[in-house]
């Protein structure tokens, strides 16, 4: 057992040096320059809509460079130990086929952290000034306007406040955590795909497909569940296929309601990360399964 | 008591399905072969003739069509018979971006080893197949030479009583070719048992105690290299100093064919191209060596020159 | 010295043999397993994965439907365009955001270069990818019920005065359904509200219709105190003194206490009492202070 957990660790490891020394990271200059050129881009918008749209803006980009990156990382990992060979001596290891997955996709998790981890340094900084900037801009504004001096100290006051609980509002958290629970999910649904697939651009373009009908799989449940729904059979199976296997990405779209001020808790932010959880643990089962019938 | 057997093979089958042809290649046809513990077993073959398919099947890379194999009694595939083994690839490559330290250590915690444990197998190791100048260096600016140690290295860290080695000298120098036969006979030395495959006769001479030849899957004969070499009718004397002129040569045939010998032939004997290359190269290492010495001794000569001429 | 039995296999091999493991090479029967048992295993794996799935999922919609979330709670009728908007938005991935500003410069820059079509395409888009934010709602349909619609009916180019009026009217109209979609996405909204209300008002003259939204608004939360005046007002300078005095009845036995001093409950009071005086309301029959 003990065995067990190094060698997953020694693989998860290998995988997230890989990715390191080759430079995945350099993406996250690009994000940083994007993210800071988009507050400028937005800076004609009334003030407490320019922080939401760079709440929007930065939780999109975050996913959209994550995508990316588990993506990529995901799909061409097992044609790559392939075509360089490695796999050959690692799997004549005494390593399980299923230690192999697991580790590799623990590494892409990890991965995954960094990635999300320093994206969100990046998006906290870049939130702040220019929740600052607003501040500055606002109370020169105010200063100007000739305002009596008592409601001055009010209105600034409650600018300050609304653009700083904008800002700094504990949701934002929350939203990261979302943002990376559906970046794993991504990553999973690759990792199965990539275990029956030699070509990695098949995992990409099916992996993304997957993750675009996700985000109707709910019509497709409540078809499968709503026995009164007339559908031909062949239609119905369809739609059980989609509802049974493909994970319910709509659900993130808490991500969305916290950007429009909706008022999510913590217990459904658990709930869902639960869901993740369960919903990558069965991929990550079903991929050893699938690796484990497969030829080398 | 363990089983005198290191590998038995029995029936094992491999077949692939190749559908766009509606036809079924057959990589094995059914084997059955013993290996004994201790011995230096070469399998032999053009390319093509399930020489890396036996090795695989054996590791449980690919699965058999029909067919068994055990290691030490152990059923393969399984985590334990793979403990007892140890593989190097056809032309291994490793993850580019690690060192050779680095890349030991990998496959050190994949076997099993850690720590202080760990760290002592990787000296011996690096020492034991030379790999000291490598160790910092990224696997990326590794020779093929280099390549073939770090993986012999690699095969051997956990200990393995049963090596598999295929194509171990494929595209590699003479001389390291040469290191990788050595290594191999040491291996038996410490009781190991070797597999190794080749499409190169003449290393394989050297090495191994029996050996198999097969052909388009199938295993066309097996025995240890005496019983399938040595001719018994016919004997090759060598001898220097023998007159070489006609005179000579039939003094010589009559004094062999007064103890029967049937039929005599005289030939000038020929040495390897192998062994020519190895004593060229030995030689001029010697020279280089020689010519270093002089032009050290001679730099320091010059030196002690100048300095003396400085201090005047 | 080497013996002279180094040979290349593959040359030297005899004939009969290499003939013979050739032709056994290839066989057109596979007489292997067809399939593993593994593979049960993962049917299994599925089954029993998809019904705890189905059923977190079931849990996670009904808690983010109680939580009034706007991508479960406002599923429009009309399952196409639902499912190409889903498309787009997770395509866009989290660009949406940006790529709907984009647009939105594009609706105030054809607006500039009077190209309307394509301004109305780029409105269209913009409430695609943002349907939640009804300012673009408003913003769209205000362009097409005011600034399109008086240009239309300015442009002398259509020579028939009535064809231009009906041109207008064609605009006003597709401003006010623009502003309909958005109200159903967005009911909560007073701001859409009031602009919709303004809209019948001002360009449809339908004075009972914007009293009816603006009595709509007054009732959402955050709705600013003299929206509960105006439909009283509407409504009488409608000339409809009836439908005003009902309006003012509803409005104050909506309200326990009449000291409120926005309410302006003064003012309200001498509406109520002119109006009762001149319908002729029993004394019995009204408003008692
Ligand atoms: N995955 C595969 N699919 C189809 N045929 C294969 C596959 N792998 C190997 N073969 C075939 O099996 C035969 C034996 O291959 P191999 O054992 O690699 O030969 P070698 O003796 O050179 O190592 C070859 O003809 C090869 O083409
Ligand atoms: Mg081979």
């Amino acid at each position: 057992m003990m065995e067990s957990v190094q060698r997953i660790f020694a693989l998860a490891r290998i995988t997230l040096l890989e990715a390191m020394r080759q430079k995945v990271l350099n993406i996250l200059i690009l994000f940083a320059v994007i993210a800071v050129g988009t507050s400028l881009y937005f800076s004609t918008l009334k003030s407490d809509e320019q922080i939401k749209f760079l709440l929007d803006f930065c939780f999109g980009a975050m996913t959209v460079f994550g995508l990316f990156i588990a993506l990529i990382s995901t799909a061409y990992m097992i044609p790559n130990e392939l075509e360089n060979r490695t796999i050959y001596t690692i799997l004549a290891k005494p390593v399980r086929r299923s230690e192999f997955i697991v580790g590799k996709y623990l590494g892409v998790v990890a991965l995954l952290g960094v990635v999300t981890l320093l994206m969100s340094i990046v998006f906290l900084i870049v939130l702040n000034v220019q929740a600052q900037i607003n501040i500055a801009s606002y109370t020169q504004l105010v200063e100007q306007e000739g305002v009596p001096e008592l409601d001055k100290r009010q209105l600034i006051t409650t600018n300050t406040n609304t653009v700083l609980a904008q800002a700094q509002d504990p949701m934002i958290l929350q939203g990261i955590l979302l943002v990376y629970a559906r970046l794993c999910i991504v990553a999973a649904m690759a990792m199965v795909i990539s275990t029956i697939t030699t070509s990695a651009i098949f995992t990409v373009c099916t992996t993304f497909m997957f993750y675009v009908i996700g985000h109707m799989q709910g019509y497709a449940r409540d078809v499968v569940m709503d026995p009164t729904e007339q559908y031909g059979p062949i239609q119905k199976a369809l739609l059980s296929c989609i509802a049974a296997l493909i994970p319910n990405m709509r659900s993130f779209s808490a991500i969305d309601e916290m950007v429009l001020g909706t008022k999510v808790t913590w217990d459904m932010t658990f709930g869902l990360l639960g869901y993740s959880a369960f919903y990558i643990t069965c991929a990550i089962a079903l991929a050893s399964l699938l690796f484990s019938e497969r030829e080398l | 008591m363990p089983p005198a057997n290191a590998v038995e093979i029995r029936g094992l089958t491999k077949r692939y399905r190749l559908p766009w042809k509606r036809k079924v290649l057959v990589a094995l046809s059914p084997l059955d072969l013993d290996i004994r513990a201790g011995e230096v077993f070469g399998l032999l073959g053009p390319n093509g003739c399930g020489k890396s398919t036996t090795m695989k099947l054996l590791l449980g890379l690919i699965k058999p069509t029909a067919g068994e194999a055990r290691i030490f009694g152990e059923k393969v595939p399984s985590l334990q018979s793979r403990r007892r083994m140890g593989f190097l690839p056809e032309n291994p490559y490793f993850y580019k971006f690690l060192n050779g330290d680095e890349t030991l250590r990998f496959y050190g915690k994949l076997s099993g080893l850690g720590g202080k444990a760990l760290d002592k197998r990787i000296d011996e190791l690096i020492h034991l197949v030379g790999l000291e100048n490598g160790r910092d260096r990224p696997l990326s600016a590794y020779s093929k030479g280099m390549l073939q140690r770090i993986g012999l290295a690699q095969a051997l860290l956990h200990d393995p009583d049963l090596l598999l080695l295929d194509e171990p000298t494929a595209g590699v120098d003479p001389m390291g070719s040469r290191d990788i036969r050595d290594m191999i006979l040491r291996l038996r030395g410490m009781g190991k048992t070797v597999i190794f495959s080749s499409h190169l006769l003449e290393q394989v001479e050297e090495v191994a105690d029996r050996v198999a030849i097969f052909h388009l899957g199938i295993k066309l004969m097996e025995g240890t290299l005496d019983e399938l070499l040595i001719d018994r009718d016919r004997t090759q004397i060598t001898a220097a100093g023998l007159p070489s002129d006609a005179a000579g040569r039939a003094r010589t045939e009559e004094a062999l064919r007064s103890q029967g010998a049937t039929s005599v032939e005289f030939t000038s004997s020929r040495r390897s191209l192998e062994s020519l290359f190895m004593d060229v190269i030995a030689k001029r290492k010697a020279e280089a060596r020689a010519e270093d010495a002089r032009v050290a001794a001679a730099a320091t000569e010059a030196n002690s020159r100048t300095s003396a001429g400085d201090t005047k | 010295m080497r013996p002279a039995h180094d040979i290349d296999v593959e040359n030297e091999l005899p004939e009969d043999i290499a003939a013979a493991a050739d032709e056994s090479r290839w066989i057109s029967r596979w007489d292997g397993p067809w399939h593993t048992r593994p593979s049960l295993r993962i049917l299994l794996l599925l089954i029993v994965f998809c019904v705890p799935k189905l059923l977190m999922e079931t849990a996670i919609d009904a808690s983010q439907r109680a939580a009034g979330f706007h991508s479960i709670t406002h599923i429009s009728s009309d399952l196409r365009s639902r499912l190409t908007q889903d498309t787009l938005i997770s395509i866009l991935a989290g660009l949406r955001g940006v790529v709907a500003d984009y647009y939105w410069r594009d609706v105030t820059e054809s607006f500039m270069r009077e190209d309307w079509s394509r301004m109305r395409s780029s409105i269209q888009l913009t409430t695609m990818l943002q349907p939640n934010s009804p300012i673009f709602w408003g913003m769209g349909g205000w362009h097409m019920a005011y600034n399109v619609a008086i240009a239309k009916r300015n442009d002398k180019r259509e020579p028939s005065l009535a064809r231009r009026i009906a041109i207008e009217r064609y605009w006003v109209e597709e401003g006010e359904k623009l502003m309909r979609n958005g109200l159903e996405i967005n009911p909560e909204s007073v701001d859409l509200h009031i602009q919709l209300a303004q809209l019948h008002l001002q360009r449809l003259k339908d004075p009972v219709t914007a009293a009816k939204l603006y009595e709509q608004a007054s009732l959402l939360p955050g709705a600013q105190p003299f929206n509960s005046r105006l439909p009283g007002f509407i409504l009488r300078r409608a000339g409809r003194e009836q439908e005003a005095l009902d309006y003012w009845r509803r409005l104050w036995a909506r309200h326990r206490t009449h000291t409120d001093k926005d309410m302006d409950w003064p003012r309200i009071l001498r509406e109520i009492r002119a109006l009762e005086s001149k319908l002729n309301v029993p004394i019995a029959e009204r408003i008692r202070e």
